[in-house]
């Protein structure tokens, strides 16, 4: 009663909890003082008893979020956490069982709750038994949930926690969600990895390229920054800048043969690749009409595509069955048809056994390719010149086809053979009418690869040939001094930049927009498609500077800082991939160029010709050079910052310092050998009516081809020692620049320290050289230069490995690195220790070259040792034919052995003991003239 | 009086503050650099003599 009586009072007053406290436990847990104690401060919940605490929230939950840590966790179990609604506030208060009641009844709420540390650990160890479970594995820990809540949960849990778990998880959880994501629509991977880049790994790995790809957006510096397969990827998708790719990235795409081109794209290709993408992608990537649009005016590049087709090995010959047969098709006459088709198969009968093709094939081929000269040849004549060859009836048939003016060129070309003429059409008249003859006699003396389909392409097409005719002029005027580079950096750049050369006006552009159509043009590889019109032009110098300034902050390792610097300054290209003279980074440049020793020696400054300038250019690439620490990177920075804020330094002012330096070497080179004066102040007699000059210990420099009796170059097959060519046929593959080759290989042979030109005992004659022209030399250097003896190069590709590699030295270094070099051969028993000096096989400029000549000829023959028959026959073949084309005496140049022993063979030199001891006379006499002419 | 030569010259004192900075020990490249920086002073030197 008095209970009763106290509680009724209770109710009527506010219950503090202090007068809560002192109640005792009956009233405390009486309904009615429970209600009032509540309604008077909710708060109050937190001094009731657990029970009632648990009893008051299930009639309104929002009261749990009034109860302190301590009763929250007490009286969770009791509670249906479904109607909690619990946010972070409410979570951050259970303890660690409670959070696992929370996982388990929600795990969605509780993931979307649960600390970054936890997040990780615990879904990772749900992931992983739920695959387990799923995999039949038994459970013994942790909570497995039904997979598409668990792919519920993890969905909802957003970007960044999903990036936690991705990138901090278990493997399995990683695995998960890398799985799940991949699931997923690409657009809502696009949205998961825009809204958290960490989750890139987890992308479909075909959306990861294509992010990266596009991150580059296109500049090209950086797609060849990526992977090897990305890059593949991107110039597969953009053929059209295909032409910008690593060689090997293209010859990867083309050799899949799924990957389609124009004759007009792989000539593009081709130019900026090199000779092998050319070789080797006709067949894989040309359909047949577009592979006779290419070889359209047939010509000598028809060969091309024989040494691709023509092997009886496999069914490749058939496809140029089938190329004939869809060329032949425009013949209306069946007879004719069926006649020329009967001259075809009988070329094919047989193969060479020096080449994949016979003579008679290439000529039969080179013919029925043209179009003009199908529709008028007869067969009768076709068959004539396949069967002989003859020039006179080659006239006669070119003649019929595209006019009596064909007979004057060959006339002032009377050496003209089939091997120069990359292709017929090159006699058209509207070329000769708007390009000159002038312009035949370059086409027919630099008989590029690619020459002969953009011939076609002018000859047929009005609006090119006058873009052609533009820039033709253009370059002709810019070019005062013309190489064997000058034509083929004419078409090539033609072949390149065709739109933004028809959009200028190239005959009326100012001096400073020439100068930048020149640099820009000569360093396009380099700085990628910077140009599109005049505007560019006019800021091509601040264009260029942007370009490089992007460049340089990319570069990570010193090499590279360094060849921006030096592109920066000299406007030269760098091309790691195909080093040639004029692609080598700045470390080669500096060594192959000698530039430490010219910088030290003014006497030399000024036998160069260097200006105070060039020499302070010198100075600096050569200081840039050796900044190859780690710790000088910022140093190579400054540099490039002080160099591209300077207002003087630009290329155009250092175009011809290292031509002049090159000039140098060569002409100092040249004064050093044995000229035909001297040759003809020696003893000389007479074999048959030839000439024989024989050395008996008199000092001589002279040129050797490598070619001779017994060793021949053929293109396609390199250097073969087994052909065994002499007499006849060694003069007729000479004549026929040994099937069209640009370049000798000549060795140095000198009484001081000369070798064996080959390096092979027993083959010891050979073609020789004496100079008294002007002669191109490519390069020099004491052993091998690795030179390549192809149609289409005009620069020498040359390599550092294993050799001194291509350089330009005096003759007195040449031999001092042929001694040292075949010392350690002879250890070593290599056989290639022979010095190495590489010239044009034609005269540099038509323009300035009087005669018919135009190509290089042997004086005579280098024998060591006996005068065989077979020398004689060769020498006699030679010299009928010079005197028959007035070119002067054919000599036998003959050297005594004995007198000479370090010159003739291999046994003749010392081995490393010997020259250790230095008790070999002759070596130190060699070397006493060696040190001698050095001072 | 040249203005490459006084470029070049410009480029040669930041790299020897640069690499007095970066690479303050390099004492013997520190000196062929102070060394070149006198030959294109020079170089320069005399060119304004033929100029004069």
């Amino acid at each position: 009663m008095f209970e009763e009586m106290r509680i009724k009072r209770l109710l009527k007053k506010t219950i503090t909890k202090e007068m809560y406290e002192k109640l005792p436990n009956s009233i405390k847990r009486d309904a009615r003082i429970v209600e009032k104690f509540l309604s008077d401060d909710p708060n109050n919940i937190n001094h009731l008893y657990s029970d009632i605490i648990a009893e008051q929230v299930k009639k309104d939950y929002s009261l749990c979020r009034l109860l302190n840590e301590e009763n929250l966790n007490a009286v969770f179990r009791h509670l249906d956490i479904s109607k909690m609604d619990i946010d972070t506030e409410l979570f951050s208060k259970l303890n660690g069982r409670n959070s696992q009641i929370v996982l388990e009844q929600d795990p969605k709420t509780y993931f979307q709750l649960v600390d970054e540390e936890r997040l990780s650990a615990d879904l990772s160890e749900v992931i992983a038994h739920t695959l387990r479970k799923e995999r039949g594995v038994e459970v013994y820990t942790g909570k497995a949930i039904e997979p598409q809540l668990l792919r519920e949960i993890v969905l909802s849990l957003g970007p960044e926690k999903i990036g936690i778990i991705a990138n901090k998880g278990s493997f399995d959880s990683k695995r998960y969600v890398t799985e799940l994501i991949r699931s997923l629509p690409t657009e809502e991977q696009l949205e998961l990895y825009e809204q958290n880049n960490e989750l890139f790994d987890c992308l479909n790995v075909e959306l990861q390229e294509d992010i990266q790809i596009k991150g580059c957006n296109d500049e090209i510096d950086k797609i060849l920054e990526l992977p090897e397969a990305l890059q593949i990827k991107y110039f597969t998708s953009n053929p059209e800048r295909l032409k910008y790719a690593p060689y090997e990235i293209t010859e990867q795409i083309l050799a899949t043969g799924q990957f389609p081109l124009t004759a007009e794209e792989l000539i593009d290709i081709s130019y900026t690749q090199g000779y092998c993408i050319w070789a080797y992608s006709i067949d894989k990537t040309l359909e047949p009409e577009e592979m006779l649009r290419l070889f359209n005016g047939g010509g000598n590049n028809v060969k091309r595509l024989l040494s691709r087709y023509y092997d009886s090995r496999d069914e490749r010959v058939l496809q140029i069955r089938k190329l004939v047969d869809l060329q032949l098709s425009s013949v209306e006459d069946v007879e004719k048809r069926q006649a020329f088709l009967d001259i075809f198969n009988s070329c094919m009968k047989e193969r060479s056994s020096v080449t994949y093709y016979t003579e008679e094939t290439r000529r039969c081929c080179s013919l029925l390719f043209d179009e003009r000269v199908i529709k008028t040849v007869e067969p009768e004549l076709l068959l004539k010149y396949v069967k002989t060859g003859e020039q006179s009836v080659l006239i006669e048939i070119l003649s019929n086809a595209y006019g009596e003016h064909v007979r004057d060129i060959f006339n002032e070309r009377p050496m003209l053979t089939l091997n120069e003429i990359p292709t017929f059409r090159v006699f058209d008249k509207n070329i000769i009418d708007r390009l000159g003859v002038e312009f035949v006699h370059y086409a027919v003396s630099y008989n590029y690869e690619y020459f002969g389909y953009q011939i076609n392409d002018i000859a047929e097409n009005v609006d090119e040939m006058d873009n052609f005719k533009n820039f033709w002029e253009y370059s002709m005027s810019r070019n005062a001094k013309f190489d064997s580079s000058t034509l083929y950096s004419i078409f090539k750049n033609f072949s390149a930049h065709k739109d933004l050369l028809s959009q200028l006006d190239l005959s009326n552009m100012s001096e400073h927009q020439m100068q930048m159509l020149d640099l820009y043009l000569r360093e396009c590889e380099t700085v990628g498609p910077l140009v599109h019109n005049i505007d560019d032009l006019d800021n091509y110098l601040t264009i260029r500077t942007e370009r490089f300034t992007a460049v340089m902050e990319a570069a990570e390792y010193s090499s590279d800082k360094q060849n921006v610097i030096f592109s920066y300054l000299t406007g030269r290209i760098v091309n790691p991939g195909i080093e040639t003279i004029d692609s080598m980074g700045l470390q080669n440049v500096i060594n192959v160029f000698n530039v430490r020793n010219i910088i030290k020696n003014p006497e030399l400054i000024e036998e160069m010709g260097l200006n105070s300038d060039e020499v302070a250019l010198l100075l600096l690439l050569n200081q840039v050079n050796q900044m190859v620490e780690k710790s000088e990177l910022p140093v190579l920075n400054d540099v490039f910052l002080a160099v591209s804020n300077s207002q003087g330094l630009d290329p155009t002012k250092f175009r011809s310092t290292f031509d002049k330096i090159q000039d140098y070497y060569t002409e100092r080179f040249k004064d050093g050998l044995t000229d035909s004066e001297q040759l003809d102040q020696m003893p000389r007699t007479m074999i048959d009516g030839i000439p024989v000059i024989s050395f008996e210990g008199e000092p001589f420099n002279l040129l050797c081809s490598v070619t001779g009796i017994g060793m021949s170059l053929r293109e396609s097959v390199g250097f073969r020692q087994d052909l065994r060519y002499s007499g006849k046929d060694l003069l007729n593959n000479w004549l026929n620049l040994e099937d069209g080759v640009l370049s000798i290989s000549c060795a140095l042979c000198s009484s001081s320290v000369s070798v064996n030109p080959s390096g092979i005992d027993e083959i010891n004659q050979r073609l020789i050289f004496v100079f008294d022209d002007d002669v191109d030399i490519i390069g020099m250097g004491g052993t091998d230069i690795s030179s390549d003896h192809e149609k289409r190069d005009t620069h020498h590709r040359f390599q550092f490995i294993g050799y001194n590699g291509m350089k330009f030295a005096t003759m007195d270094e040449i031999k001092q690195d042929t001694v040292e070099n075949i010392r350690e051969m002879e250890r070593t028993k290599h056989d290639k220790f022979y010095n190495e000096v590489s010239i044009y096989r034609k005269e540099e400029d038509i323009r300035t070259v009087k005669g018919s000549q135009k190509r290089r000829m042997p004086i005579g023959l280098y024998v060591v040792g006996e005068i065989t028959e077979e020398v004689l026959e060769t020498a006699r073949v030679f010299s009928d034919y010079y005197r028959e084309n007035n070119l002067g005496e054919f000599r036998i140049i003959q050297v005594n052995p004995e007198k000479y022993r370090a010159m003739t063979t291999r046994s003749f030199v010392p081995s490393q003991s010997e020259v250790v001891e230095s008790n070999v006379p002759w070596y130190q006499e060699a070397q006493e003239q060696i040190n001698k002419g050095r001072k | 009086m040249s203005d490459i030569k006084e470029e070049v010259l410009g480029v040669f004192n930041v790299i020897e503050e640069s690499m007095k900075l970066n690479c303050p020990d390099d004492i013997e490249k520190l000196n062929e650099i102070n060394e070149t920086k006198h030959y294109i002073e020079n170089l320069i030197a005399n060119e304004n003599d033929k100029v004069e």
